[in-house]
């Protein structure tokens, strides 16, 4: 019998560790008080600080890299609140939005801050998120905000082609949305079949060259048997890096020029006008941590914050703060392109449309 | 836990009296029957509880329309209508069925030599094959089907040979083709099939072969009529596994298939979700449900073939040992047969891998690229805090997932060997998470987990309830295995010489499971430990694990990174798998 009870005990102890693993993900309850989210009075930094300090943690879901910038912008927050320890899940918009759902479906939010591109109607729409005032956005420029504050803008993305150096020579590259209708770049062009991807690319077209020639012009472009990588925009750029393929069509600009610093045969090229997104920040409507939260997305908006994703060559949305020098043959207004900036509500708007083209022409 | 311990102890005890029963009186047949029953009442109600629930989700939310808030709203049956609808739904499903059929047969053909050569040849270096496959086996999948998409893409090395060689500028080989899938998917389940199938060769009785060649066949014919005709119920029934698990794959469908417009079922699953905003939960479902179907009839003849498995294999009762074929001439063909499927199975992809994960960033093997080599990423994986926290995750994860299998397998295993009274049931339902896609399964614990509350959502105690889940048909198999090679005579015998019923359980059954139980453990840990597609949904801040950071870092382009955190990645797991193959010639279990 004294083998059962060592069993037993054995038996116990894992039970234990289960329970302890459990708990770690237990969040404390918010304290009570009133919500932070749109309080202007001028003892406001004081009120989340003190309110911060006793929530203790604040978790952030982003779409940012978290080697590149994320874990910078939390580590940097982390120095400056040493109170506040923040967490971090990073995922593509689309798990993003499933996880927030979710969570909102049953009432039990674990997100307190949500950083993402492209989702700002579809969780105003799911009833997901509060408005919320911060003193940083004042520096913003208005035409680039939510008039109801329901987001603030965190970053811009500008979108375009790239090439291999080694495979298309920079004189051969194509400059413009026709030249890649020419027949001989047939089955030489990638693109990542994702919402950000090639869903993304037909509403730029769409937005500037009006529906009925977008549709010539996109029923063309299916005819070059692009492939479509299930994956995010930048593994596409990797395949082009690998001569997997010549060009792409839907690069975030930076990515290539990042990696032809380390060597790489790939180029940026800026297509007129040039897709430019916003990506942005939110606030649950019941954050775990209410306090903490507010706190963060301050810092996120704030120059100190903003200079974090300079440095990780980023697009930083403050105005006063530029993106790095050498990202500036990328930037629509420093090398005389226009903008073909799709604000949250258009993105969302043209969706269905977008990927029932998407679907039509290219999933064949 | 604790009551599971008692079950066991009550069931062999009762067990024993089953076995006394004539001496015994009466009343003590019956309880003997209530106690098996409470066993299997209970184990039946744990395995309702962990797989019933994902089943109503996924029914429920193919039947619901969604709302925008993500809420479910009426009741409808478009999801279904708009499936049989489409234009693409014919085409996907053969394309399905011709991909998994594919790679069940490339399997079991590559599984099969491998067991057949190891087992029953003289062919020296056998111990390579088991070898290979152990490594193989902690290899992530994903970083396995990236190996794969390097060396056999347009820019890979074998495109560059055969353009040298012919000239020319087209690629020769496409591997984002249906052949590449099933290629690659048929080679990643060749050491499972390997594994599983080498008990079946090593357990089968030379006596029908030697009276094969009395009546004078030949080599080949008493090899074909009956070697593998013994194996047939085996090898049928491990083919339609790999049948159902290709069916239901997603990583190699949508990194390999996508990128040629190759659609599967699961592919378009994939793109429900990520395509729509928000991810249309009711279409995949649908497809989920349709699949399950496919799946269940698939399962029943599983479950016939394997029933007929254990009949043919009815011979260890009595002392044999398997004939050796002498290849002779042979041996050089069987030499470079152990050469070569290693190198296909581990060498080529972990060399592939290893290349890459030294260079800065990726480009196809050179020798102008020699100079660029360095160990940049392994020093930035290996000085990572994120990293290093994701493995610590990833081994809690896989050793707490393959002891709650083990633990379940083992009682459910004695269950089913012993044919307790309702363990047919308890058969069948622990076999029902195989006919889950991972990506359905995931997406039903997401609901459920979010809706247990903020404890077990995001937790690392969530993803080891679903990879329990996931991996309960392996470790019930391997169980099984285990718990058949004890004879009840053992137990009986030492009843007879006065043991007490306790005494029995501990000292004769339990050392003799051991064996088994660890080797299950292992198996399962393996296999835990590189799922990705089952676990994507559910990480949460306090659970990020290695195959999830794997994947992110893919779709982040780190190539580098991602090939050097798989190289250290792979050598832990080589390491345990070393355990488990020096564990398991110990005891001379029925693998390696």
């Amino acid at each position: 019998m004294r083998t059962v009870g060592r069993i037993r005990s054995f038996l116990l102890i894992l039970g234990a560790i289960a329970t302890s693993v459990a708990g770690q993900a237990e969040v404390q309850p918010a304290p009570p008080g009133d919500n932070p989210a749109m309080y202007r009075g001028p003892d406001r930094e004081q009120r989340l600080i003190e309110g911060a300090r006793k929530e203790g943690q604040v978790t952030v879901y982003s779409s940012i890299i978290v080697d590149q910038a994320l874990r910078p912008i939390l580590n940097g927050f982390e120095a400056k609140y040493p109170f506040v320890k923040p967490q971090y899940v990073r995922d593509d918009p689309p798990q993003q939005l499933q996880k927030v759902m979710a969570e909102s479906r049953a009432g039990r939010m674990v997100v307190d801050v949500l950083e993402s591109t492209g989702l700002e109607v579809s969780v105003r729409a799911a009833n997901i998120n509060q408005p919320f005032w911060s003193p940083q956005t004042e520096a913003y420029a208005p035409e680039r905000r939510d008039p109801e504050n329901y987001w603030a803008p965190t970053r811009f993305s500008y979108l375009g082609a790239c090439y291999n150096t080694n495979l298309v020579k920079s004189g051969e590259a194509p400059k413009s949305f026709e030249d890649f209708l020419d027949p001989k770049w047939k089955g030489k062009i990638a693109w990542s079949s994702t919402v950000i991807g090639a869903i993304l690319f037909i509403t730029g077209v769409r937005n500037f060259m009006g529906e009925e020639k977008a549709l010539t012009y996109l029923q063309k472009l299916a005819t070059q048997d692009i492939a479509p990588i299930a994956s995010a925009n930048r593994v596409v750029v990797d395949r082009v890096m690998a001569g997997e393929y010549a060009l792409c069509l839907d690069a975030f600009l930076h990515h290539p020029i990042i990696s032809a610093r380390k060597g790489a045969p790939v180029a940026p090229l800026p297509l007129d006008p040039v897709l430019t997104v916003v990506s942005s920040v939110m606030l649950p409507k019941a954050p775990p941590h209410p306090y903490a939260a507010m706190l963060f997305i301050d810092y996120l908006l704030s120059k100190e914050g903003q200079e974090r994703l300079q440095a990780a060559d980023y697009f930083p949305a403050h105005p006063g703060v530029p993106a790095s020098p050498d990202l500036d043959r990328i930037v629509p207004q420093k090398i005389g392109l226009h903008v073909n900036f799709i604000p949250p509500a258009k993105m969302n708007a043209d969706l269905a449309r977008s990927r029932a083209l998407y679907q039509e022409l290219f999933a064949k | 836990m604790p009551n599971d311990a008692l079950c066991i102890m009550r069931g062999e005890q009762a067990q024993l009296e089953g076995m006394m029963g004539p001496v015994g009186p009466e009343s003590g047949r019956s309880s003997t029957i209530r106690r098996h029953s409470l066993k299997v009442v209970l184990l039946i109600a744990l395995f309702c509880a962990a797989i019933i629930p994902p089943f109503m989700f996924l029914a429920y939310s193919s039947l619901h329309r969604l709302d925008p808030s993500g809420a479910f709203g009426a009741f409808t049956f478009e999801h279904f209508a708009a499936i049989f609808r489409s234009q693409a739904f014919g085409p996907t499903l053969v394309k399905s069925a011709v991909y998994s059929l594919g790679a069940a047969l490339l399997a079991l053909m590559v599984g099969t030599t491998q067991a057949w050569l190891a087992e029953r040849t003289d062919a020296s270096l056998r111990q390579v094959l088991y070898a290979a496959s152990i490594v193989s086996l902690g290899i992530p999948y994903v970083l396995y089907v990236v190996a794969w998409i390097l060396f056999l893409g347009k820019a890979g090395p074998v495109n560059a040979f055969l353009q040298r060689l012919f000239g020319g500028a087209g690629p020769y080989i496409n591997v984002h083709s249906l052949g590449g899938m099933i290629f690659i998917e048929g080679i990643l389940w060749s050491p499972l099939a390997f594994l599983l199938l080498s008990p079946v060769f090593r357990n089968s009785d030379a006596s029908f072969e030697e009276a094969a060649s009395i009546a004078g066949a030949g080599v080949f014919a008493t090899l074909r009529r009956v070697t593998f005709g013994m194996a047939r119920p085996a090898l049928l029934a491990l083919g339609l596994l790999v049948f159902i698990k290709a069916a239901e794959s997603f990583e190699v469908p949508a990194l390999i298939g996508l990128p040629g417009s190759m659609s599967v079922l699961t592919t378009t699953i994939y793109q429900r979700l990520t395509l729509d905003m928000p991810p249309d939960i009711g279409s995949a479902s649908a497809f989920g449900v349709l699949l399950l179907v496919v799946m269940a009839i698939l399962l029943q003849i599983y479950n016939r073939v394997a029933a007929q498995a254990h009949r043919y294999q009815s011979v260890t009762g009595k002392g044999f040992r398997p004939r050796v074929v002498r290849l002779g001439r042979w041996r050089y063909i069987a030499g470079a047969l152990i050469v070569t499927i290693p190198f296909i199975v581990v060498v080529i992809p972990l060399a592939t891998i290893l290349w890459a994960a030294l260079l800065p960033y990726y480009q196809p093997f050179s020798i102008a690229a020699m100079p660029m080599l360095g160990a940049g990423n392994f020093v930035q994986v290996l000085n990572s805090q994120s990293f290093r926290g994701s493995i610590a995750n990833s081994l809690m994860l896989g050793a707490a997932a393959a002891t709650l299998v083990t633990a379940l397998s083992a009682i459910a295993g004695w269950c089913v060997a012993r044919r307790v009274a309702g363990s047919r049931s308890l058969d069948t339902l622990a076999a029902l998470p195989l006919v889950f896609p991972a990506i359905v399964l995931s997406l039903a614990f997401l609901e459920i987990f979010v809706h247990a509350g903020t404890r077990i959502y995001g937790s690392l105690l969530s993803l080891i309830i679903v990879s329990a889940v996931a991996y309960l048909p392996y470790g019930l198999r391997y169980a099984q295995l285990g718990v058949i090679q004890i004879h009840p005579e053992l137990e009986e015998a030492a009843a007879m010489a006065g043991a007490r019923q306790v005494g029995t359980f501990f000292r004769v059954v339990l050392p003799l499971l051991v064996p088994a139980m660890i080797s299950c453990w292992l198996f399962v840990f393996l296999l835990a430990v590189r799922a990705v597609s089952l676990l994507l949904l559910l990480v949460g801040p306090d659970s990020q694990i290695v195959a999830v950071a794997l994947f992110d870092f893919w779709n982040n382009g780190q190539i580098g990174e991602l090939a050097a955190l798989g190289c250290v990645w792979t050598a832990i797991m080589t390491l345990f798998s070393v355990a488990f193959l020096v564990v398991a010639r110990r005891h001379q279990l029925p693998i390696g």
